[in-house]
C-alpha cells in the first residue's frame, strides 16, 4: 500500500473494502474537509475506483463543489416528471442519466388560501419525480439558487416533462421567492459516503456527484442540512422510482406516483410560516398527497374497469406514518420498498414509516370512485386523501 | 483621482469621507455591552455550559451601505473591481452601481459581502467581527432586557429564515437593533465545530442529530440552533443577499 490514509475508520472496514483500500487515494486534507464539509465534519478518503459486490456498483468519485453562471431550467432530465406522473423508460438495458434539480425558494399553496415560502427542489413540493432502472447511473447536479428569484412557469423549449406537467396543472400556484440558506441533497437511492456527496452547499454554489441505482425501489430524496426536520418540513423532498432491471411480473395499465407528507404551518400576519412546536409535537396543520390537500381531488387519477393500477407510494414524513389504503380495492400485489423480493399479496393497507416506500397494485373492480386515504384518519382529515375515477374510456 | 470618483464624492458628499477620516465609528457611536455570564444554548463543548463575557462595545446596527462605501473609498483593494476571487464568490457588492456607489438606501445594511470583506472592514475600524459567544450573549441580553417571550423569539427567527421577514420585536433596553433580520451577520468564528474533549464530535455537523446538544428541546433553543447551523454551513466567500455584519470594539 503506497498511500497511508491519515484518517482511518476501522469500523468501516469490510472484506470488499480491504481490496479497494489498496487503490485508495487520500481525499481533501483534514483541515479543508473540516472547513468545507457541511453535512458532517469527518474527513473523507475517496476511493479512486469502483468495485462490484453481487452485481452492485460502489465507490463513486468524489463530489465536486464549484460555482457556475447558470441561469437555465432548475430541473433538467428526460425522465423527470411532476407528481403524479411517472416517465416511461423507453430504453433497453441501462443508461447514464444527467439530472439537475436546483434548490430554489418558492411560494407554494398547500391548501386553499394557505401558502408559504417553501424550500424546494425545482419549485414544487414534493420535488420532481425521477424514474430510472436498477443499474442505471445518475450524474446529478444541483445549484443552490435560494438567493435567486427562480421562475418555474416559463421553461426553455426542450425542458424536462416536469415543466409541461407543472404548467398543465399548477395546483400549488408557484411563485418565485428568495430565502438564502445552505442546502444539500441526500438520495436514499444512492449508496455513497454521505459526508462527501450529501454535503451542504452555500447559496450560489453547485454540487455534482454520481450514484448507481443499486436496488429497485421507491426512494425518498431530501435535504440533509441541519436542521433536517425544518428543511424537510419546509418542502425539500421528493421521490426516485427505481424500476427492477427484469421489470415487474405484471402488466400495469396505469402508473402513478403519490408522495405523502406533513406540513407544519402557522399563520403569521398575511402568510404562513413553519411551526416548530407543532413539528416537534407531530401535530401537522396539513397532511397531503403530492403537496396539496386537493391535489388528487381536483385532478383525480384515472383508470377503467378491469385495469391494473400500479401506485408508487412514498411517505416522506418528516414525522408520521401512513396507513395507505384504497377504499373499495385490495392490493393484489405489494412490493415493499419497491423490491420484488419483498412481495405481499392481498393487502388491505400498507404501513409506511417516514421515508418508506412501496409499489402497490390493485385491479379496478368496476366503474366508480375510489378514494385513496391514509387510514390513520387524523391524517386523512387533514388532507391525506385523494381519488381515482374509473369510467369507460370515452 | 479619476473622474468617476469625483462624481461619486459629489453625490455622496464630503461629509461621509470626512466622517471616515475623523471618526472611526461614523455617525452612531458603539454601544457598551455589560459584562456577564453567557449561558450556551448550544453546547459546542459539552463540558462548558456557561462562560464569562467581558464588557465590549458593539455597533448599534449592521454596517450600512454608506458606511461600506466610505470603507472601499479609503481602501481600494476592497473595491468590487479589485477584490480577488479568493475572497468572494463572484457576487461581491453585485448590485452596486459602480465600485463606489451603493444601490438602494444608503442607510440600509450592506449585503453581498464575504466574511473576508467583513473582517477587513472591522479591522480597518480598529475593531473585529463579533465572536459567536459575544453575538449570542448580546442576543440573549436583548431578549431578556426587552422581555421577549421564548415563543415570540422563536417565531421571529423562523419567520426570518423562511421569508426574510425582519422581526418587529421592540428594542428599548439596549439601543442595539437588527438581531433577527434584516441580515444574517458574519461572526469571527462562525463555524460549528463541536468538541468532545480534544476530539471533534462526529455527530457535530451531520444530519439531524445535533438536537442532542441543545440545552432544552423547546422552540427557542431550536431556533437558536437553527441559526448556529445555518451560519456554520456558509462558506466564507459567500456573498448572499441577506448576509451582512457589524463590528465590535474593545
Amino acid at each position: 500500500m503506497s498511500v497511508v490514509p491519515l484518517v482511518w475508520f476501522p469500523w468501516k472496514e469490510s472484506k470488499a473494502m480491504k481490496t479497494v483500500m489498496k487503490s485508495v487515494v487520500l481525499g481533501a486534507g483534514v483541515a479543508s474537509a473540516l472547513w468545507l464539509a457541511g453535512c458532517s465534519q469527518t474527513a473523507s478518503v475517496s476511493p479512486a475506483e469502483e468495485f462490484v459486490v453481487d452485481g452492485r456498483v460502489y465507490g463513486m468519485p468524489e463530489a465536486e463543489v464549484y460555482r457556475e453562471d447558470y441561469q437555465g431550467d432548475a430541473v433538467v432530465g428526460e425522465y423527470v416528471t411532476a407528481s403524479p406522473h411517472l416517465a416511461k423508460l423507453d430504453y433497453e438495458g441501462n443508461k447514464t442519466h444527467h439530472v439537475r434539480m436546483d434548490t430554489v425558494a418558492q411560494k407554494v399553496e398547500v391548501a386553499p388560501g394557505v401558502s408559504y415560502n417553501a424550500w424546494t427542489y425545482g419549485g414544487s413540493v414534493p420535488g420532481p419525480v425521477l424514474h430510472v432502472r436498477e443499474g442505471d447511473r445518475v450524474i446529478f447536479t444541483m445549484k443552490n439558487r435560494s438567493d435567486e428569484a427562480v421562475v418555474v412557469t416559463s421553461p426553455a423549449k426542450d425542458a424536462a416533462p416536469f415543466y409541461r406537467q407543472l404548467a398543465d396543472n399548477p395546483y400549488q400556484k408557484p411563485g418565485s421567492a428568495i430565502s438564502p440558506m445552505p442546502h444539500s441533497m441526500d438520495f436514499h437511492s444512492g449508496t455513497v459516503a454521505a459526508d462527501d456527496k450529501w454535503r451542504s452547499i452555500s447559496p450560489g454554489e453547485t454540487i455534482r456527484f454520481e450514484w448507481v441505482a443499486n436496488y429497485p425501489g421507491v426512494y425518498m430524496y431530501h435535504c440533509g442540512t441541519s436542521s433536517v426536520l425544518m428543511h424537510t418540513a419546509m418542502g425539500q423532498y421528493g421521490a426516485v422510482v427505481v424500476s427492477p432491471k427484469e421489470g415487474y411480473p405484471t402488466e400495469a395499465d396505469h402508473e402513478y406516483v403519490i408522495t405523502q407528507s406533513e406540513f407544519y404551518l402557522q399563520k403569521m400576519g398575511e402568510s404562513y410560516i413553519y411551526d416548530h412546536q407543532a413539528a416537534m409535537a407531530n401535530n401537522p396543520s396539513h397532511v397531503t398527497f403530492n403537496g396539496h390537500v386537493s391535489a388528487l381531488m381536483d385532478q383525480p387519477l384515472k383508470a377503467s374497469k378491469g385495469d391494473r393500477v400500479r401506485l408508487h407510494v412514498l411517505n416522506a414524513g418528516p414525522n408520521g406514518t401512513s396507513s395507505f389504503h384504497v377504499i373499495g380495492a385490495i392490493f393484489d400485489r405489494v412490493w415493499y420498498e419497491g423490491n420484488l423480493e419483498n412481495e405481499w399479496r392481498g393487502m388491505q393497507t400498507v404501513l409506511l414509516g417516514a421515508s418508506n416506500g412501496a409499489v402497490m397494485e390493485f385491479i379496478v373492480p368496476e366503474d366508480g370512485l375510489y378514494k385513496l386515504v391514509d387510514h390513520e384518519f387524523h391524517d386523512a382529515e387533514r388532507g391525506a386523501a385523494g381519488a381515482l375515477i374509473a369510467a369507460p374510456v370515452q | 483621482m479619476g473622474l468617476p470618483t469625483v462624481q461619486f464624492l459629489g453625490v455622496v458628499g464630503w461629509g461621509l469621507l470626512m466622517a471616515w477620516a475623523t471618526d472611526a465609528h461614523a455617525t452612531e457611536p458603539p454601544v457598551t455591552v455589560p459584562e456577564g455570564t453567557f449561558e450556551h444554548a448550544v453546547l459546542l463543548d459539552r463540558d462548558v455550559q456557561t462562560e464569562w463575557v467581558d464588557t465590549f462595545r458593539v455597533d448599534p446596527r449592521p454596517v450600512s451601505r454608506a458606511d461600506y462605501a466610505a470603507f472601499v473609498q479609503a481602501h481600494p483593494a476592497w473595491r468590487r473591481s479589485a477584490l480577488a476571487g479568493l475572497f468572494q464568490d463572484g457576487g461581491y457588492l453585485k448590485h452596486w452601481h459602480s465600485d463606489l456607489e451603493p444601490n438602494g438606501e444608503p442607510d440600509a445594511p450592506v449585503v453581498h459581502v464575504s466574511w473576508y470583506a467583513a473582517r477587513a472592514y472591522c479591522q480597518a475600524r480598529e475593531g473585529a467581527l463579533p465572536t459567536l459567544v459575544q453575538w449570542e450573549y448580546l442576543a440573549n441580553l436583548w431578549r431578556t432586557l426587552n422581555e421577549h417571550s421564548d415563543e415570540d423569539y422563536a417565531n421571529a427567527v423562523f419567520a426570518w429564515y423562511g421569508e426574510q421577514r425582519p422581526t418587529a420585536l421592540r428594542d428599548e433596553a439596549l439601543g442595539v437593533s437588527g438581531f433577527i433580520g434584516p441580515v444574517n451577520e458574519w461572526l469571527e468564528d462562525y463555524q460549528l465545530l463541536l468538541g468532545n474533549g480534544d476530539q471533534i464530535d462526529f455527530g457535530g455537523g451531520s444530519c439531524g442529530d445535533t438536537g442532542r446538544l441543545i440545552a432544552r428541546y423547546d422552540s427557542a433553543h431550536y431556533a437558536t440552533l437553527l441559526r448556529y447551523q445555518m451560519r456554520s454551513n456558509i462558506s466564507p466567500e459567500t456573498t448572499a443577499s441577506n448576509q451582512g455584519f457589524r463590528c465590535v470594539y474593545p
